[in-house]
């Protein structure tokens, strides 16, 4: 047994105790009225995280990297968000692949030592990899951690799929403005889960979507959003086909790569790891989609999208 | 659980390999069983075009006289065998089988020149046909004994239409040609063998004739004969040893008689001056006597044994032989002669009468003397002769030894040659009343209504065993080909970066009712739709194989098969 699943046992051993002790009937959701960050379980756990950061009058606690996982803090309550159903973790809370995204961001708050605000790009080989799929769990998951202000940021601005998945609007977005025909402010949607923003790709409307990436614009909305959001998750193009991860990357703290299992050849993903690296873009570690193992996948009950 | 990262199995592993190939099996188990339904399909349509060969056989039976039959048994096992195989390979002569169409005219429908020639391409058609019967035409010996020969001939060819014709022509030529063949091997071998008879003949009479020649030149050659010089040597040598003794007889008479004479001459120069006695040797008359008697007991026991029946024990008989061993032992020791004194035997006259006789007796002893040796010169001198004439014999006997052992084995191959060619006259002689050999026809010709070939059981095999390999060869060429990665370890061991995490495949409704439709639905239709093609191609192969005359008709006019088949129906 892996390292990641003994905390995941760990994290649902002490919140089935927690919830047994404060009495749950939902067994997750409700958790605020029983650990805030205030009553004797909140302080006791601040206690034992690290030094709180304060950003714009929030919280945000950074992980030690001894401590296990980050998620034993209560969950609030989620409000319903019809999304695309391949947003899993947005659906079902409990389930398998949601724990599987929960453990990917374990991974990448125990990467975050210093607490410093977190920029990774999610990109893969070639197209339909899993790259906004991943993007949008894992966005939903990291927006779980309480006071953990998370953006999910669309930069295929060729084939931005994230609003679709998260039924967003897709405009105005980030090519606007990158253009300058939008502040951020306003190409920035709230979604229902509190925690979570999005920024969507937007329409480029003539524009070649190359120059808006490599422009300076980029760069300066990249900081402005690293200032404002403690987890920024980029879908980004594949590698392959386009450059713009090259210029993505950069404005990026680390890379995470998408394979998809049985599909993508190996030699393929190889050339654009190697790409990557040669490119000086800090390849943090990559992810195994569409693993095929027997009981394990997920499959929905109630959905009426394709 | 991190169930899907459970891949950490040793490539040697035993079970991981079965582990991998149940995968590969399963995981492309449509990519297994199209290629195999389709490829199987396409070579059991192909065996269609296989060409057939059909086979036509019939039986012959062949009795032999007993003479005949006798004869095999003893000794002809061999030969006959020879001739079994030559029928068996003349059968499918060229030039039998170009006989056989001609007598029979086939194929039929030749067009000929007005004077009745063949044209060329019908003499180029009928070299076919004789080059395709000739290929198909094999004997196979059933029986085979001594009194009969049970033996099937087959033909085998592509059209089955003019096989019943040509296998019986061919029976009845070979029937003709194997009587024939009988007698010319017979009339053959009998020349042969009288020939080598001839041969041995004057071999051993030549040799009989040199044995002859030795016999004559060196007497006693022969261990077994006589030797016809062995009576005169015999007596030659009992003469020698009797002219021997009476030599030393004489010799020792002389002497005595020199003595003798000597004495009376000094006796007769010194008897005016004294009166000493001059002795004078007589015979011994108690020696006679005693000579006579030992005779005389000799006969008279032998006489009372042989006449008289008298055993050794019987005392007259041991009486005599006391005396008989009594008086040998006195005559042993009494002397021939006895000394007297000339006084008393008389006066000086009657001593110079006695000087005057011992004189002539002295020359008549030195006469016989010297008759005597020159008989024994003689004597001994046949004697070397015969001894020589011997010795040259016994080193002749070897070659004589030889020469007598060749002439019994040519006397005894002469025999064997002769009761050789007593039956053979016998059989000729049965051969010319039609009687030695008889043929009869067991089964008629008759043609087989499936083909022998190609085998039906191998084209299934083949058939299939091609799918299947075309099969495997895609499955293998897909996992060749398919270089993405399958487990989490693979990923982590090639990529060099840390594999966070491995999220499981997500499967929207819409998706999952596609993959079932594609699951439920679509693949096993068309697997369901080769496999029938598969079946029907199959089946087609076997009709065409199995019943190939009923296959022919549906081929040819559908229709009427199905008239036929509701008929039956």
């Amino acid at each position: 047994m892996g390292r990641i699943a003994e905390a995941l046992k760990k994290a649902q051993e002490e919140r089935s105790r927690r919830l047994r002790v404060g009495g749950d009937p939902g067994g997750r959701g409700t958790g605020g009225s029983i650990l805030t960050p205030d009553s004797p379980e909140g302080v006791q756990l601040r206690k034992a995280l690290a030094p709180a950061t304060r950003l714009g009058g929030d919280v945000c606690y950074a992980i030690p990297p001894n401590r296990g996982i980050g998620v034993s803090a209560p969950i609030p309550p989620r409000p319903a968000w019809d999304v695309h159903p391949t947003v899993v973790a947005a659906h079902d809370h409990s389930c398998a692949i949601t724990e599987q995204y929960r453990a990917v961001r374990t991974w990448l708050l125990r990467r975050n030592a210093t607490g410093r605000h977190e920029c990774i790009a999610i990109t893969s080989s070639i197209p339909r990899e899993g790259k906004s799929v991943t993007t949008a769990n894992l966005a939903v998951v990291m927006s779980e951690v309480r006071h953990m202000k998370v953006l999910a940021m669309d930069f295929d601005l060729r084939q931005g799929s994230l609003s679709k998945l998260y039924k967003l609007p897709g405009s105005p977005g980030l090519a606007d403005v990158l253009a300058g025909e939008a502040p951020l402010e306003e190409a920035i949607t709230t979604t229902p889960f509190g925690n979570l923003s999005f920024l969507p790709a937007g329409i480029c409307r003539g524009r070649n979507p190359a120059e808006l990436v490599n422009s300076k614009t980029a760069a300066h909305v990249f900081e402005e959003i690293r200032e404002r959001f403690h987890f920024t998750l980029v879908d980004t193009p594949p590698v392959r086909r386009l450059s713009d991860v090259g210029v993505i990357g950069a404005l990026c703290t680390g890379i995470v790569v998408i394979v998809r299992m049985n599909k993508t050849a190996s030699h393929v993903v190889r050339q654009s790891l190697h790409w990557l690296q040669a490119n000086n873009l800090d390849v943090i570690g990559c992810i195994a989609a569409d693993c095929c193992v027997r009981g394990a996948r997920y499959e929905y009950e109630n959905d009426n999208d394709d | 659980m991190h169930h899907h990262q459970i891949d950490e199995f040793s490539v040697t592993d035993f079970r991981h390999t079965v582990h991998e190939v149940w995968r590969v099996v399963c995981v492309r188990r449509w990519l297994l069983l199209f290629p195999l339904c389709i490829v199987s399909s396409a070579a059991f349509l192909c065996s269609l075009w296989v060409p057939r060969e059909y086979a036509a056989t019939t039986i012959i039976k062949r009795e032999h006289d007993p003479v005949f039959a006798n004869m095999m048994k003893k000794g002809w096992i061999e030969p006959y065998e020879d001739i079994r195989r030559s029928l068996g390979r003349e059968i499918a002569n060229p030039a039998f089988i170009q006989e056989v169409l001609e007598s029979h005219d086939l194929p039929e429908g030749l067009a000929r020149f007005e004077d009745g020639a063949m044209r060329p391409e019908s003499d180029a058609l009928r070299q076919q046909w004789v080059k395709a019967v000739a290929g198909g035409l094999s004997t196979n010996v059933i029986e085979a004994s001594a009194h009969r020969d049970i033996i099937e001939i087959a033909l085998t060819m592509r059209d089955p239409a003019h096989m019943e014709r040509i296998l019986s022509a061919v029976r009845d030529q070979y029937i003709v040609f194997a009587q024939r063949k009988t007698v010319d091997v017979l009339k053959s071998v009998e020349s042969f063998l009288r020939s080598e008879a001839a041969g041995c003949r004057q071999a051993l009479a030549k040799l009989q004739r040199r044995r002859v020649e030795y016999e004559l030149k060196y007497p006693g050659i022969s261990p077994g004969a006589p030797d016809p010089r062995a009576v005169e040597r015999s007596a030659l040598e009992i003469e020698r040893v009797n002219v021997e003794r009476k030599l030393d007889d004489l010799a020792m008479r002389r002497e005595a008689l020199q003595t003798q004479l000597s004495a009376m001459t000094e006796g007769d120069g010194k008897a005016g001056d004294d009166d000493s006695p001059v002795m004078i040797e007589e015979p011994n008359p108690r020696h006679a006597e005693l000579g006579q008697e030992v005779e005389r007991l000799e006969r008279e026991i032998a006489e009372g044994k042989t006449i008289r029946s008298m055993t050794d024990e019987h005392p007259e008989i041991k009486r005599n032989r006391a005396l008989l061993a009594a008086r040998r032992e006195e005559l042993s020791r009494m002397p021939r002669s006895i000394m007297i004194s000339a006084k008393v035997a008389g006066d000086r006259t009657i001593r110079l009468e006695k000087i005057e006789s011992l004189k002539n007796e002295l020359a008549d002893t030195g006469t016989a003397l010297a008759g005597m040796n020159g008989r024994l010169a003689a004597l001994r001198e046949n004697l070397d002769g015969i001894g020589r004439d011997r010795a040259l014999a016994i080193e002749h006997r070897p070659a004589y030894l030889k020469l007598t052992n060749e002439i019994a084995q040519l006397a005894e191959q002469l025999v064997s040659w002769e009761q050789n060619i007593a039956p053979i006259e016998q059989v000729l002689y049965l051969e010319g009343r039609d009687r030695s050999v008889h043929f009869a026809t067991v089964q008629a010709a008759s043609v087989k209504s499936k083909p022998i070939s190609p085998d039906l059981r191998l084209v299934m095999m083949i058939c299939l065993g091609v799918g299947l390999g075309a099969a495997v060869l895609c499955v293998l060429l897909a996992e060749l080909i398919d270089r993405s990665y399958r487990t989490v370890k693979q990923l982590s061991t090639s990529l060099g970066v840390p594999v966070i995490e491995s999220i499981d495949e997500i499967v929207t409704a819409a998706a999952h009712r596609r993959q079932l439709w594609r699951k439920l639905v679509v693949m096993p239709a068309l697997a369901a739709l080769l496999v029938v093609a598969t079946i029907l191609a199959g089946a087609m192969a076997y009709i065409s194989l199995d019943h190939s005359a009923d296959f022919e008709i549906a081929r040819s006019s559908p229709r009427q098969f199905l008239q036929v088949a509701g008929g039956q129906s």
